[in-house]
This record gives C-alpha cells, sequence and structure tokens, in this order.
C-alpha cells in the first residue's frame, strides 16, 4: 500500500471522455506528483481543457480513474468493474483541495473583492470572518491588490480580475491549482502581470496543472510540458526538450506556428 | 371650473365616496393576500420545475401551462362553483385569493426561473470549483444576481394581478369594481363613475409601480 508521500498528486488512468460522438479524451493517463509544475499544450479542440476540467470534476469522465492525493474522483470503481457516483458532499469536499482558475475570471459581480475571497472559506469550511477577512488581506498583497479589496469586480482590468480569481481560489488553502488558459482572455500588456503571480506560486512549491497558449511561460514555469493531441498524450517530458526537439510531426506543426526557439 | 366638476359629476361621486371607500378596501386587501400568495406560490413551485425529475417537473409544466392559458375569470368559477361539490365551501374572498395567486404564481414561476437561467454557466462553476455544493452556489451566488434581474418583470406582473383582482366581482365580492356597478344600477351615471373607478386603479397601481422601484434601487444600492 502506497502512503501519501509516495503517492502521487494527482493520478490519471486510461480517462475517456466524449462529447456525443465527439471523442475528446481517449485514454489519456498521466501522474503529477507534489510540488510539480505540469505545463499542458495542445491545438483547440485537442481536449486539454477538458482533460483540466476533469481533474476537479467540473467535468465528467465517462471511464477511466482519477485520484486526487490517492483518494478516487467523483466515481468509486467497484470490484466488478461497476462505479457509483460520489455523493455531491463527496465531490464538493474534494474541490476544495483543487482549486482552479478560468479563462473567464468567473468573479462574482455581486459581491467586491474581499467578498469573493471570503465567501468560500467562511461557508464551506467555516473559517472564522475575522480570520478569513486577514488571509483575504495577505492573499491580496501577495498578487500585487492590497488597495482593491473594497472594489466590484467590474470595476478592476482583467489582470486584476484574474489575480483575484487566484487569490480566490488560493483562499481555499488548495493542494493542487488548476489554470485553464487563464491568459488567453487578457490584453497583451496584461498577461505579464498574471503570469508573475503564477511564477511565484510554482516557485512557492505549488502544484500545478496549467493549459497555457503561452509557450515561453509553459518553458520557463513547468517542470514537465505534454503536448496533448486528440485526446491523447503525444509527446512529454522536459519542456525545453519537448519544445526544441519535438518528434512528431503534428506537434512539429504545431509548434511552427510559434516559430521562435525556447531558451 | 364648476362645469368641468359638474360634468365629470363630482358632487354625485363626492356623496357615493363611503361605498367607494369600501370597495377600495377590499381591493387593497384582494391585491395584497394575492400578490403574498402568488409571490410564495412561485417560489414554490420554481425549486420542483427546474429540479430536472421528470416525475415532478412534468404535472408542474402541465399545472403551469394550464392556468397560464385559460382565462382567470373561468378559473374564479372554477374554484367558487367547484371547490363546494368537493366538500370545500370557502368564502368567495379566499376562492378568489386563491384563484388569483394561483394563475400569477405560474406566471411568476416562470419569471423565476428564467432570471435562475440568466445567471450564467460560468457562474455555477465558480461556486462549484470553491468546493459549494449546487444548494450553496445557488443560495450565495446564483440567486442574488437573478433576484435583481427579476424585479422588473414581478413587478410589471404584480400590477396585473392588481388590475385582475376586478373579476372578483363576478363571484359577488363587492370590491372597486363592482362597488362602482352597484352605484351605477343605482343612479344611471355609468361614465362619472367608471371614470372615477379607473383613476382609483391608476393610483393603486402607480403608487405600487413607486414603491417597487425604490425597492430595487435600494436593492441595487446594497449589492
Amino acid at each position: 500500500m502506497n502512503t501519501s508521500a509516495d503517492m502521487p498528486m494527482i493520478r490519471v488512468r486510461e480517462v475517456y471522455k466524449s462529447f456525443g460522438d465527439l471523442k475528446v479524451l481517449d485514454g489519456m493517463s498521466f501522474d503529477v506528483s507534489r510540488g510539480e509544475v505540469l505545463a499542458i499544450i495542445g491545438p483547440s479542440g485537442s481536449g486539454k481543457s477538458t482533460m483540466l476540467r476533469c481533474l476537479n470534476f467540473l467535468e465528467e469522465h465517462d471511464a477511466g480513474e482519477i485520484f486526487i492525493e490517492g483518494e478516487p474522483l467523483g466515481y468509486r470503481v467497484l470490484d466488478d468493474g461497476s462505479r457509483v457516483r460520489e455523493s455531491e458532499a463527496v465531490i464538493a469536499r474534494m474541490r476544495c483541495d483543487v482549486g482552479m482558475v478560468f479563462q473567464s475570471f468567473n468573479l462574482f459581480p455581486h459581491r467586491n473583492v474581499r467578498q469573493n475571497i471570503t465567501m468560500a472559506p467562511v461557508s464551506v469550511k467555516g473559517v472564522d470572518k475575522a480570520e478569513a477577512n486577514d488571509r483575504a488581506e495577505a492573499l491580496l498583497e501577495k498578487v500585487g491588490l492590497a488597495e482593491k479589496a473594497d472594489e466590484y469586480p467590474s470595476r478592476l482590468s482583467g489582470g486584476q480580475q484574474q489575480r483575484v480569481a487566484i487569490a480566490r481560489a488560493l483562499a481555499m488553502e488548495p493542494k493542487v491549482m488548476l489554470f485553464d488558459e487563464v491568459t488567453s482572455a487578457l490584453d497583451p500588456e496584461l498577461v505579464g502581470e498574471v503570469l508573475t503571480v503564477m511564477q511565484q506560486l510554482a516557485e512557492e512549491g505549488m502544484t500545478m496543472v496549467i493549459v497555457t497558449h503561452e509557450m515561453q511561460f509553459a518553458h520557463d514555469v513547468s517542470d514537465r510540458l505534454m503536448f496533448i493531441d486528440r485526446g491523447k498524450v503525444l509527446e512529454e517530458g522536459n519542456p525545453a526538450e519537448v519544445l526544441n526537439m519535438p518528434k512528431s510531426a503534428r506537434l512539429k506543426d504545431f509548434l511552427h506556428r510559434f516559430s521562435a526557439s525556447f531558451s | 371650473m364648476d362645469a368641468i366638476l359638474d360634468f365629470f359629476g363630482f358632487a354625485f361621486i363626492q356623496s357615493q365616496l363611503p361605498r367607494f371607500w369600501d370597495g377600495f378596501r377590499l381591493t387593497l386587501a384582494i391585491s395584497g393576500a394575492s400578490m403574498i400568495g402568488a409571490v410564495m406560490w412561485g417560489l414554490a413551485l420554481v425549486g420542483p420545475r427546474m429540479s430536472g425529475l421528470p416525475v415532478v417537473v412534468v404535472p408542474i409544466v402541465a399545472y403551469i401551462e394550464l392556468v397560464r392559458n385559460t382565462p382567470l375569470l373561468l378559473q374564479i368559477y372554477l374554484f367558487y362553483f367547484g371547490l363546494p361539490l368537493l366538500g370545500l365551501p370557502l368564502s368567495a374572498f379566499v376562492c378568489g385569493v386563491i384563484a388569483i395567486a394561483s394563475q400569477h404564481g405560474a406566471f411568476l414561476c416562470e419569471i423565476y426561473r428564467a432570471g435562475i437561467q440568466s445567471i450564467s454557466r460560468q457562474q455555477w462553476e465558480g461556486a462549484l470549483a470553491l468546493g459549494m455544493t449546487r444548494r450553496k452556489a445557488m443560495r450565495q451566488v446564483i440567486l442574488p444576481q437573478a433576484v435583481l434581474k427579476v424585479v422588473p418583470p414581478i413587478g410589471n406582473q404584480l400590477v396585473i394581478l392588481i388590475k385582475d383582482t376586478s373579476l372578483v366581482s363576478a363571484i359577488g365580492i363587492i370590491e372597486l369594481t363592482l362597488s362602482g356597478k352597484m352605484v351605477i344600477e343605482r343612479s344611471g351615471a355609468s361614465f362619472e363613475v367608471f371614470l372615477f373607478i379607473a383613476a382609483a386603479y391608476l393610483l393603486l397601481t402607480t403608487t405600487f409601480g413607486v414603491v417597487l422601484r425604490i425597492a430595487e434601487n435600494s436593492l441595487r444600492a446594497r449589492q
């Protein structure tokens, strides 16, 4: 039996997922170790966002298994091979450990920045309100928005909103952070401030899975890079090697569009 | 000036004011009771309506379509003349209120549902990803946003409700409209009286509209 110390933070085994006739995930398997930063790249429609969304069960996999610290996510597979969906309470509890940041921020427009950050810790984890407020201040400091606590999200720039969204996810003290193309909706000049925060998180040892189109950033920040296409892992390994010495024609083709060398 | 007052039967209307006042108060009572009933009934319906369970959804949709697409007057008759046959003889007032609350509650249920559905899927996902259950997400994230969106259409619906209370005159409740008709039958002053009654309804609905606007603004300011 594995102890939790040598158990991977995330384990994905033979995961399949279709939307109607469209096969999106075609037998995905990979692990993410504690403290590791995994970047997932691939053409649009390759299944990378779907894979990421499966990791906190916002998308439900059709077959295969996903484990967070050894605990099955969403479904338990019984001895006879059939599977049982976990209760909503169990799924919600597991999501507390898996923070997620979205392309479209998804901040709550009817609450100010501080309330956005404290809402879930207070209502889900029962954290004391004053303590949650203190932690929100500290997190806002960390993402460089200490002075924006009383603003409403609509008064912030895209980059600021995304940094609040990161602080909001961190307030739950997750073990893993998922980033779903978090800079794709931003004006180019605002991308940097968000990537800086992510870089800092990575350096602090947060386990992260990043779906991104920012190749240079993926190269710089990730420990491992995974190229997926048509729902399968085509190549993975050291980011510099994967990006500079692509083996498959598909990856070569894909990288050609970015026409830069990564160093 | 006197000629104008005379034209609108001012002196006559004034002499009948106590009758109109009784009718007006009854209209107020029926409107108030039906509004509360309709708002609550709509709330009670919308949860099951959106539950996704066919055993619950199908009968509720059938009920909503039935009461929305048949005349309220008929429904009032059905409650008033039908319930006694089932051994439930309720007063005209109660039957009128139930019929109005039932139909307007059905309309309100659909308004609530539209409001809830107008909140994007991303808001749900943002809340669920933070470990909230659907119930918590609904209470803390979806409903507070939906409420603001549905206040104006709810207001419209309730103004229609106020006007619809005139239909209970058909089962002998001497509310504003019927009190006017009774005065007309004794005096023949139909033009003057109906004009006065219309003005009374207008006063009621516009006052209600102003109150609602104030409520909406304070709600917006608080969020």
